[in-house]
């Protein structure tokens, strides 16, 4: 199993809140104040979501186990960073062992591979069906459809990277490879979409 | 080969370069060795060669504006599913087959009638919360009927007398299965002399009985979970459901080869697990697809 992102240590019920009532009233079991959560942090986990999936219906899928996984590890979160930077790295470790299970749900239904186990590819992974929005024809493509269309080892780096701000350290640490790798990755990353943006 | 020079080797050496610059990895000093490869040298050769320029500038760029993508908005509220799952207790399915420490017969031949009396809770559960969203979210057919004197019980209030009859056909499952266990504990494993003890042809029909309750148990549910998914057809991906069928019948082949076993030898305990398995997982798939939000 990949090393996670943040670490799920018991928390003494002083530290819950973190500073915000609805986090302490949320891993006090109270609903309402677990959607107000959402609402305020949905569009985040989601954009991070959609982006690592590289699909948007896969994305909202992914984001209600974010969720569901946030409200049954809420009694761990020990409020040394904020809720908002403990979600985020849950939604990561979500999102990453989401990937590892689906290679096993493939292989387990013979389920045709994915492009790369991590280690890189040097063309572009084909769209699902629910694709991110992708250029038309004649059209330069945007940065976001180049950045979903990218093999998965390299659109996880580079999203971990360049857009959430990750450091090579901490993105070696959760995808278990090394920050050699995972330079290689972000640089394999950047050019291809360069390549794609410039077609 | 140095990146000073202007020629193909020197944008070699500046690709080679290149990585570590943007990481920063490279040393600031203008650096003099020949092989020298210092942030200057390259910025050097950059500004000398319109290609490489044009590259680092690239890719200067893409990281920039990725780092000011905006948010994304989901197509949909997704708290509805949520809220649906954290309503609803999940028990993991195939934890204790799988971890539990070797069991004896014995217990073999009771477990699956347990494993499906606490199923049956559980998804029972899930479907009805479940059901409970997709009705919500679904257009109404015709206008609801103005309230005449005291105001119609919630839904929620019909959500008792379902439970009641899913838990009692578990209580009887279970009932089923602990009439087993008794009746095991009887037999060959554990032999008694005197006039209750069982006969081997007595433990085979209560395990009978408990498998042909477990799997019309499983029957029920795989029932209503395919119901609710029949009327939720229209708003999901359709190459998500052929997936999820292409997979069920991967599943279907294997319930159809397990019980083909069980004709030919009905008290093995592997075959009844093997069975149990498949229809655990057909049962979760089904769960899986019927909490499944719709498509954008």
């Amino acid at each position: 199993m990949a090393a996670v992102l943040i670490s799920e240590v018991t928390a003494s019920p002083a530290m819950h809140a973190g500073g915000d009532p609805d986090v302490a009233l949320a891993a006090a079991g109270d609903r309402q104040a677990f959607e107000r959560l959402y609402r305020r942090h949905a569009a985040r986990v989601y954009t991070l979501c959609a982006r690592m999936a590289g699909d948007r219906t896969r994305g909202e899928e992914l984001t209600q186990d974010v969720f569901v996984r946030a409200w049954e590890k809420l009694h761990l979160f020990r409020g040394e960073s904020s809720f908002s930077t403990w979600l985020h790295r849950l939604a990561v470790n979500v999102v990453l062992n989401d990937r590892k299970s689906e290679g096993r749900r493939r292989a387990r239904f013979e389920e045709e591979g994915e492009d790369d186990a991590g280690g890189g590819i040097d063309t572009f992974a084909a769209p699902g069906p629910a694709a991110m929005p992708a250029a038309g024809p004649g059209d330069r493509m945007d940065l976001e459809a180049a950045i979903a269309k990218l093999p998965p080892g390299a659109r996880r780096v580079f999203l971990l990277h360049d857009v959430e701000g990750y450091t090579h350290e901490e993105i070696a640490a959760s995808t278990g490879v090394t920050t050699g790798a995972t330079k290689a990755q972000l640089h394999r990353a950047r050019l291809l979409l360069r390549e794609a943006l410039n077609r | 080969m140095t990146i000073d020079h202007h020629d193909g080797t020197g944008c070699d050496a500046f690709a080679d370069a290149l990585s570590p610059y943007l990481e920063g990895e490279l040393d600031p000093s203008t650096g003099s060795g020949q092989t020298a490869t210092s942030r200057a040298r390259v910025e050097a050769h950059a500004a000398a060669c319109a290609e490489c320029g044009a590259l680092l500038a690239d890719l200067r760029r893409i990281s920039a504006e990725a780092a000011a993508l905006p948010m994304l908005e989901p197509s949909h509220d997704l708290w509805q599913g949520i809220a649906a799952r954290i309503e609803a207790p999940v028990i993991p399915l195939g934890a204790s087959s799988d971890l539990a420490a070797p069991r004896s017969r014995l217990a073999r031949r009771w477990r699956p009638g347990v494993a499906a009396a606490a199923l049956v809770l559980m998804t029972a559960g899930v479907t009805y919360v479940a059901t409970r969203a997709s009705l919500r979210s679904e257009p109404v057919g015709a206008p609801a009927p103005i309230a005449q004197g005291p105001a119609p019980a919630p839904a929620e209030d019909a959500s008792p007398s379902m439970t009641e009859l899913v838990q009692r056909q578990a209580r009887l499952a279970q009932a089923d299965s602990l009439q087993a266990i008794e009746r095991g504990d009887q037999s060959p494993v554990r032999p008694r002399p005197g006039p209750e003890r069982s006969t081997p042809s007595l433990l085979v029909s209560s395990a009978d009985a408990a498998a042909s309750s477990v799997d019309s148990l499983y029957g029920q549910e795989i029932a209503r979970l395919r119901t609710l998914i029949a009327r939720r057809s229209a708003s999901l991906d359709p190459a998500t459901v052929a997936i999820i069928e292409r997979n069920l019948g991967i599943i279907d082949s294997a319930i159809v080869r397990s019980r083909a076993a069980l004709e030919r030898d009905p008290a093995s305990g592997f075959l009844n697990e093997q069975l149990t398995s498949a229809l655990e997982r057909k049962v979760e798939l089904l769960r899986t697809a019927a909490t499944l939000p719709a498509r954008s």
